[in-house]
């Protein structure tokens, strides 16, 4: 096992250098450049302008510069913000905790209501359940996230005035109550926007298992049909399940952007955007870090779990 | 004797579209007494399993259903019992083992976990005297190291060691009747033999009916006591192991029997019954096996044969009656 997990965690290196790499460049490639938007505020000579790109950096040749930025994140440093003008490291500090606030409550909640969900149209297939099932997933699959953001503000803030439309708490409230009532809006907006793709893969997985040899084997022991369901099938269905949920979880920690822009929620999607547009290469790829090096750890993780998911999959 | 088993009249029919049925088996008559073997022959889409599927009652939710007859077990009618009432018939009264052994125990319980499970379903029994028992069954079916075994996954095991562990599991429970249905197809031949063995001895050791499902004479021959032959939904011949050999008297029995090779005979090819067995929906309309049959005549392919009985054989043909109505229609 020790073997395996230090394998891959060697296979993940020159993966994450890939990621980077081709964040770093692309980002680079774009026109305009943070020099650029810094200009912009005040009117620059052409030596003033020099003189900023040659303090950012931006005079060498990209991949230089790409090397001078892994240098330092080797040292941990994530270099600075160059519109926010603050350390990349604290920018993320205080933006992944509202992230992993309102993604983790959704996918939490997606989970929950999605299994069941899952199992009972795989159930009964083709019956009234599963085709409601179907209609909603499909819907929350293919229904713009910012059409759904600006619906539920519409009717729970404007309309029945009962939900904050805005936020992570009143100004001045630090409560819990008044942050739950924040977070429940954009965190249920969330869940339905990927409870498809889970219900979809529960229904295919189960009803695919439910045609298995050992399904009337344990039908002719004698079992309740609860227990055939529960224990022998969504057991043995679990996989693609799991999967299906990991895929989610770069999103917790990469923020819901559109959501979050909806909800002015404080998280890593709108960090991330704003640094977008402001050319602001050190937070790009501050995220960028972030985020890859919580999908090669998920998949990592993900790996594990089968083995223990399945025990004909090799540990090792 | 009693017969803990007995089908009278059995009729299921499938649904193969909106409100469009075609019907499976037909008539099926039989009855098993305690540590005997009625051994069911016939080619694949007889009918066979579909028989032994309607007697556990899985068939196909939905599509398959029992549309005639009783299926008594110990004089009370199966057919008529509550989804409830069956749920706890099924593996206490009567267990059931598959044609593969390779997919019919789940992957991801170990083989202690699944033989436990059958026990405390159905009589109450701590975890540990579970695990001892199962222990002992595992012995009882050959099962080196039955200690170690449990704690293993199925996929530990080899095909035969599996289909061990699951007539371990099915006799648990000591059930009246044992349905195996095809129990060696997907085994070695020579692990064929152990397997088969091992169910004729534990059969009389427990003085269980087992119903065996084949479509290998040679499994017939070395097994059974009596002898039921399917032909596309019905029974054709129904005998005693030993004069349905020596005697067959319906043309399908007569070329299955054929087809078994001989090592007394020098043949450059072997017998084998021309065609194959018609689709359910285009049987023909009188004899289900005049399309195939070497001894076919015009009233063969318009009406249905009788079931005639000789002896103590039943046969379906009409080579021998004079009658010329059809009682069974």
């Amino acid at each position: 096992m020790l073997k395996f997990i230090v394998k891959r965690i060697l296979i993940s290196i020159p993966i994450f250098l890939c990621i980077t790499f081709a964040v770093f460049v692309l980002s680079n490639l774009a026109p305009g450049s943070p020099a650029d938007v810094i200009a912009q505020a005040g009117n620059l000579t052409e030596e003033a302008y020099r003189q900023l790109e040659i303090s950012l950096g931006l005079d060498k040749p990209i991949y230089v510069r790409y090397a001078i930025w892994l240098g330092d994140l080797l040292k941990g440093y994530f270099g600075n913000s160059t519109t926010l003008y603050a350390p990349v490291s604290y920018l993320i500090q205080k933006r992944i905790g509202p992230s992993l606030l309102l993604t983790g409550t959704s996918i939490v909640l997606a989970t929950l209501l999605a299994i069941p969900l899952g199992v009972i149209a795989a159930c009964k297939p083709y019956s009234a359940w599963d085709n409601a099932s179907s209609v909603v997933s499909f819907l929350g699959v293919s229904l713009p996230s910012f059409f759904l953001c600006l619906v539920g503000i519409y009717v729970f803030s404007v309309k029945l005035a009962i939900l904050p439309a805005s936020g992570m708490h009143n100004p001045g409230d630090e409560s819990l109550g008044d942050l739950l009532r924040h977070l429940l809006l954009p965190s249920l907006i969330v869940c339905v926007l990927n409870m498809g793709s889970i219900v979809k893969q529960t229904r295919g997985a189960v009803l695919e298992v439910l045609g298995e040899d050992y399904i009337k084997t344990a039908r002719s022991k004698g079992l309740k049909e609860k227990v055939v369901i529960i224990k022998h099938a969504l057991r043995n269905a679990l996989i693609p399940i799991v999967t299906t949920i990991g895929m989610l979880v770069p999103m917790l920690v990469g923020g819901a952007v559109v959501t979050e822009q909806c909800f002015g929620w404080p998280g890593m999607g709108s960090l991330m955007i704003n640094a977008i547009s402001t050319r602001d290469y050190n937070t790009i790829m501050g995220c960028t870090v972030v985020i890859s090096v919580s999908v090669l750890v998920v998949n990592l993780l993900l790996d594990i779990l089968y083995t223990y998911l399945d025990p004909r999959i090799k540990k090792g | 004797m009693s017969s803990p088993l007995e089908v009278k009249g059995l009729r299921v029919d499938f649904k193969v579209g909106k409100n469009k049925y075609v019907t499976a088996v037909k008539d099926i008559n039989l009855s098993i007494e305690r540590g005997k073997t009625l051994g069911i022959v016939g080619e694949s889409g007889c009918g066979k399993s579909v028989t032994a599927n309607a007697i556990m009652q899985l068939l196909p939710k939905g599509i398959g259903s029992i549309e005639a007859g009783s299926i008594l077990l110990d004089g009370q009618d199966i057919t008529k019992c509550t989804p409830d009432e069956i749920r706890q018939i099924r593996g206490k009264k009567i267990s059931m083992i598959f044609q593969d052994p390779m997919t019919a125990l789940n992957p991801v319980y170990t083989v202690g976990n699944q033989l436990i499970e059958m026990l405390r379903v159905h009589q109450k029994i701590s975890r540990k005297d579970a695990f001892e028992y199962s222990v002992k069954m595992l012995e009882k079916v050959g099962i080196p190291s039955p200690r170690e075994r449990m704690k293993e996954y199925p996929h530990q095991l080899s095909g035969g060691m599996r289909q061990r562990v699951m007539i371990a599991m099915a006799l648990s429970t000591e059930p009246e009747v044992l349905i195996a249905d095809e129990p060696t197809t997907a085994l070695d031949v020579t692990i064929q033999a152990q397997i088969l063995e091992l169910i004729n001895q534990l059969k009389v050791k427990t003085n269980t009916a087992v119903m065996l499902i084949t479509h290998d004479m040679g499994v017939i021959a070395e097994s059974a006591d009596d002898v039921m032959v399917m032909y596309g939904g019905e029974v054709v011949e129904y005998d005693e192991v030993v004069p349905l050999f020596e005697n067959p008297m319906h043309p399908y029995t007569r070329d299955l029997l054929n087809s078994i090779p001989r090592l007394d005979e020098d043949r450059e090819e072997l017998y084998s019954i021309k065609g194959t067995v018609p689709g359910l929906a285009d049987m023909p309309k009188g004899c289900h096996f005049s399309t195939r049959c070497t001894e076919c005549t015009n009233k063969c392919k318009t009406r249905k044969p009788p079931t005639v009985q000789i002896g103590g054989k039943l046969v379906k043909c009409w080579k021998y009656t004079d009658r010329e109505d059809t009682t069974d229609e």
